[in-house]
């Protein structure tokens, strides 16, 4: 079993205390990049376990997880750890902590390795290009999805690009995802409305849909929904409440646009 | 009905780019969100409501996900949320807020209730088929675990 290589991997309770924090570190990343929490107590323990830990108790909530391991020697060491903010999607990063945890369950790895192939994980972030390209493509696609003509999908694409940026620059300086997304769409909104004034051939609303679709939290709201239904009721809770708060935000900004433009 | 399906497509690729996907898995990702829509049309021809056609849409977009990450060795959520993306009620949103804008009450609370039912039936349908392969795999694990018992 893992349990007697695991071992000699950690010597002392320095390693002990190293490894837990190597751990919390791992949990932050998988939550940041779209782990579900039972995914990352799972991995959280199976890891403990794979390098000698018998006892593993993970506690782990959309903002900070609680990490108990009672290592073969009669040791109990304890760590938590806040996650501030609230988790995006990073799907090449979760894939590269999934294989990463498959990996040192099979054979642990010596901790100084863990360390780096963390770091490598966390140098993962896509380029800006991507982001740029993907917000555009998606919200083009769906102004036209949802009945929008070509044009619209069009402008929909070019203010997805504002919206990109906007979330790419400014929203380190604006405290809350509330806040921000009530700026978001207010300007998108305030652009939007602008836009179709000087070309009165395009319907705001099908613009307005497509741009919608980048930033309303859909998806969060299912995993919060699912979250509840399995169990995780805390995280689901707190998604739920935080997503919906967001989406009010959003029709907020936008209804603020619509009244300033539709007169 | 055409375009739909080719900018479900689309929309899928866009997220899947948003969300940092590898290139090798980006066609998966396209097809999951045309199966997911078109299953969705599928269901709604056949005359389901809007509620079970979307929740068997969500229910067959998570099937699809988890067989494919489970022979690629993926999370199958890295699978399942650009496909599902389709589903999300964007429009119906959308629809919500003008409703509020012109102060159209009775439009709100019909429009409002669409909005949230649609998200419980992509959760639902989705956790369901997690349910089963997660029980599954527990099963597995038991039986494997007993026999190197015995």
């Amino acid at each position: 079993m893992g349990g007697t290589r695991g071992k000699k991997m950690l010597k002392t309770n320095n390693d002990q205390n190293l490894f837990l924090r190597l751990l919390l570190d791992m949990g932050e990343m998988m939550l940041k990049s779209g782990a579900e929490v039972s995914r990352v107590e799972d991995s959280l323990s199976r890891m403990g376990r794979a390098y000698g830990a018998p006892h593993m108790d993970a506690f782990v909530i959309t903002s900070s997880i609680v990490l108990t391991a009672g290592f073969g020697d009669g040791t109990v060491v304890t760590q938590t750890r806040r996650i501030e903010g609230s988790g995006g999607n990073d799907f090449t990063m979760l894939e590269a902590l999934n294989e990463l945890s498959r990996e040192c369950c099979a054979s642990p790895l010596p901790l100084k390795e863990l360390r780096a192939r963390l770091d490598e994980a966390s140098s993962l972030v896509p380029a800006a290009g991507k982001l740029y390209l993907g917000s555009m493509l998606a919200s083009g696609a769906f102004a036209v999805f949802f009945g929008g003509s070509l044009w619209d999908g069009a402008a929909a694409a070019a203010i997805g690009a504002l919206v990109c940026l906007l979330q790419l620059k400014c929203s380190r300086y604006i405290p809350g995802a509330a806040i921000f997304n009530l700026l978001v769409s207010f300007v998108t909104g305030a652009v939007i409305g602008g836009l179709s004034k000087i070309f009165p051939a395009l319907d705001p609303g099908m613009i307005m849909i497509g741009d919608i679709m980048l930033v309303i939290p859909g998806v969060a709201i299912t995993i919060a929904i699912r979250d509840t239904l399995v169990g995780d009721t805390i995280s689901g809770a707190m998604r739920l409440i935080e997503s919906l708060v967001k989406a009010a935000a959003i029709a907020g900004g936008f209804m603020l646009a619509l009244l300033l433009t539709r007169g | 009905m055409l375009i739909q399906l080719i900018t479900a497509l689309l929309g899928a690729l866009g997220f899947a780019l948003i969300f940092n996907e590898r290139k090798k898995l980006m066609p998966f990702a396209c097809l999951g969100g045309l199966l997911a829509w078109g299953a969705y049309l599928g269901f709604a021809a056949l005359g389901c409501g809007v509620f079970s056609a979307v929740l068997q849409a969500s229910a067959l977009a998570a099937l699809y996900s988890e067989l494919l990450a489970r022979r690629l060795k993926l999370p199958s959520t890295v699978l399942f949320i650009p496909s599902a993306v389709p589903l999300v009620p964007g429009g119906s949103l959308y629809y919500t807020m003008q409703a509020a804008v012109y102060g159209d009450r009775a439009a709100l609370a019909l429009r409002g209730s669409e909005t949230l039912s649609w998200a419980i039936a992509i959760a639902l349908g989705m956790s369901l088929v997690r349910a089963y392969f997660g029980a599954e795999s527990r099963l597995k694990k038991q039986r494997a675990s007993k026999k190197s018992a015995s």
